[in-house]
């Protein structure tokens, strides 16, 4: 496998956490920031999802004998893919998605407090207050 | 039964959050059931300190998943060495005494949501003992992330000011969780493992690469984002100001303090194998770093006039306290590090006990409201004389003894901008408080209408910030005993 094929994954990810990271810090709006947060959150699932591949490797289920006796195959390793790191990404996404919920709701009252969701002119109107 | 101790301290909140959103909003039924469950929770944690003293650390893994016959963890594990059970009872007694000091203000902040709000309460007390006690990378970060969900809605009760201020918390909140995700994920790839005592018998194997000093730069960066060090802090004081006063007993103790014992279950269990090489070559941009926060935090202090966006600022400046102390590589600035922990969770609940004291016995928390305080509720004025002399360090309060061994191993490590910045802020901090005594000393009471007596809560209030400023004295005194007997076992440097 060359560098390229190897290592693409991680710039791909370094390259979905850098534009998250800049929506959730540069933007005005706080819906944007709010979807940049969540792209960042995104790429990390994506990164740790990725850890788990190998080459040739099965999804994690305990294969059983064919026919009646439902004997259970001795597992290798080595032919399956690494399902400790999905699961945890199962937590981190409801993690995520409880965060986005918070946010969403914060957002909404604060639309309902000052008529819009744009920083700067919700700043102004806090320093005109 | 007792074998399970450790996991009911940490259930036992949870269960109790789960039915409190269930109970209808009464008051006298919500403060019994809170004051009981808390208690309760007292007596589990008091009662792990105990087995922790007499039998060593105890260690327990969830549901039975016990290690491999290769020894190598499967499941999730708890862990309680010496420190942990102290630091678990003082976050049970922290959320009773917050919770007790808070229930005068319910009326006026929280109103018919109360049962909601207190089970996010419980909620954010399980996260804390989470926190304390987990042995697990992972599992730390699911927690820090649950403390964060339920002090993001605590603090967005406050209403008005308080959503900008709760969005601009989850957003810093968030980065910085997902930072420690992300070193989390790069000791995955090394290690393969998530338990944080194989983690570190693995590190300590291992060739020191760059895969573990980026994963050390992400878990550092984004705990010091939870813990508000001064370039990353500017989310802090707001949400803290605008929060509930209920929420701000609670979580302005105890929430930047877990952090705190996070980066340094990072660097004394996981890192410390490899850390003396690492450690030196970063001390001292980290150091640096937290004498400029400690100095930042004491000047935006100084610049406020509300009472309660002065005490949170001066968080700001007690996280940078704490991160130098870990960061000297030398076990006495650790020691004084924890120390000083457990001190300033004291000293901050006492900080706003009294905001809640002070406005309820004026009616305002602004500078200027606090004229006469002292002939209208001499408990509440004698509380902000004794947290003012342990925020300034007068011996014998035990704000002086942290601070001289923070000095002391400062001194023994040669970061003498380290040591100039706590004194620096300790004189900032004699300004800050001279200015709120000789308001509330000299200042004549402003002749309300008619009203010159003093709300019961008040006193109440008064009397319990009074009763929490006093036992920073007693810490102080058994200072000696604190450090030898819950703090140096637990230190490896």
């Amino acid at each position: 496998m060359s560098f390229f094929e190897s290592h693409f994954i991680y710039g791909f990810f370094v390259a979905l956490l850098m534009i998250g990271l800049y929506g959730a810090i540069a933007k005005v709006n706080l819906v944007k920031k709010l979807i940049g947060l969540s792209i960042f959150q995104t790429a990390i699932i994506l990164f740790y999802v990725s850890i788990g591949k190998k080459d040739g490797g099965d999804i994690p289920i305990l294969a059983f004998d064919h026919g009646h006796s439902g004997h259970m195959l001795t597992p290798v390793a080595e032919h399956y893919i690494n399902p400790v790191p999905h699961v945890l990404m199962l937590t981190a996404i409801v993690v995520g998605v409880a965060t986005v919920g918070v946010a969403l709701a914060v957002i909404q009252r604060i639309y309902a407090e000052y008529g819009t969701v744009e920083e700067d002119l919700i700043l102004e109107k806090i320093a005109n207050s | 039964m007792s074998d399970q101790l450790i996991i009911l301290v940490v259930i036992w909140p949870l269960l109790a959050g789960v039915v409190t959103s269930l109970l209808p909003a009464n008051k006298r039924l919500m403060t019994l059931w809170g004051s009981l469950n808390l208690m309760a929770l007292n007596g589990l944690a008091a009662a792990l300190l105990l087995r922790v003293v007499s039998q060593g650390t105890i260690i327990y893994t969830v549901s039975g998943w016990n290690r491999d016959p290769g020894g190598l963890s499967l499941g999730i594990e708890l862990k309680a060495n010496i420190f942990c059970g102290f630091l678990s009872c003082l976050i049970s007694a922290v959320a009773l005494v917050g919770f007790l000091g808070g229930v005068c203000t319910w009326d006026r902040q929280v109103g018919h949501r109360l049962p909601h709000f207190l089970s996010l309460f419980f909620l954010l007390v399980a996260a804390f003992q989470g926190l304390c006690l987990s042995n697990d990378a992972f599992n730390l970060y699911v927690m820090l992330e649950i403390s964060s969900l339920a002090t993001y809605g605590l603090i967005a009760f406050g209403g008005g000011r308080a959503y900008l201020a709760t969005f601009h918390y989850i957003v810093m909140g968030t980065i910085g969780a997902s930072f420690y995700l992300i070193g989390v994920g790069y000791l995955y790839i090394k290690t393969g493992t998530l338990n944080i005592t194989d983690l570190a018998d693995s590190i300590a194997s291992q060739q020191l690469s760059k895969a573990f000093v980026l994963a050390l730069a992400f878990l550092v960066t984004g705990l010091l984002l939870k813990m508000a060090v001064f370039p990353l802090h500017f989310w802090l004081p707001n949400a803290y100001t605008y929060a509930p006063d209920a929420t701000s007993v609670l979580v302005a103790p105890l929430s930047t303090k877990l952090a705190v014992f996070l980066m340094f279950r990072i660097l004394d269990d996981l890192f410390i194998g490899v850390i003396p090489s690492l450690l030196v070559s970063w001390s001292w941009a980290v150091v640096f770093l937290a004498s400029f926060g400690i100095l930042a935090g004491t000047s935006l202090s100084l610049a406020q006039r509300d009472l309660k966006k002065i005490f949170s600022c001066l968080i700001v400046a007690e996280a940078g306290y704490m991160l130098g102390g870990l960061w000297l590589s030398d076990s006495r600035g650790t020691i004084g590090a924890l120390f000083h922990l457990v001190n300033d969770a004291v000293a901050t609940l006492a900080l706003f006990l009294l905001v809640i004291a002070v406005q309820q016995s004026v009616g305002g928390r602004n500078l200027r409201d606090v004229k006469g305080l002292f002939q209208r509720s001499s408990l509440t004025a004698l509380a902000l004389i004794l947290v003012a002399f342990n925020l300034i360090g007068v011996p014998p309060s035990a704000g002086f003894f942290s601070k001289a061994t923070l000095l002391t191993g400062a001194v023994a490590s040669g970061h003498y901008q380290f040591v100039a910045a706590l004194l620096l802020a300790s004189l900032g901090n004699l300004v800050i408080f001279f200015r709120i005594l000789e308001m509330a000393y000299f200042h004549p009471a402003v002749p309300a209408e008619g009203e010159s007596v003093v709300s019961v809560d008040g006193q109440r209030a008064g009397a319990l910030a009074a009763a929490v400023a006093a036992s920073l004295y007693l810490i102080g005194l058994s200072s000696y005993n604190i450090m030898e007997i819950f703090i140096k076992p637990v230190v490896s440097l």
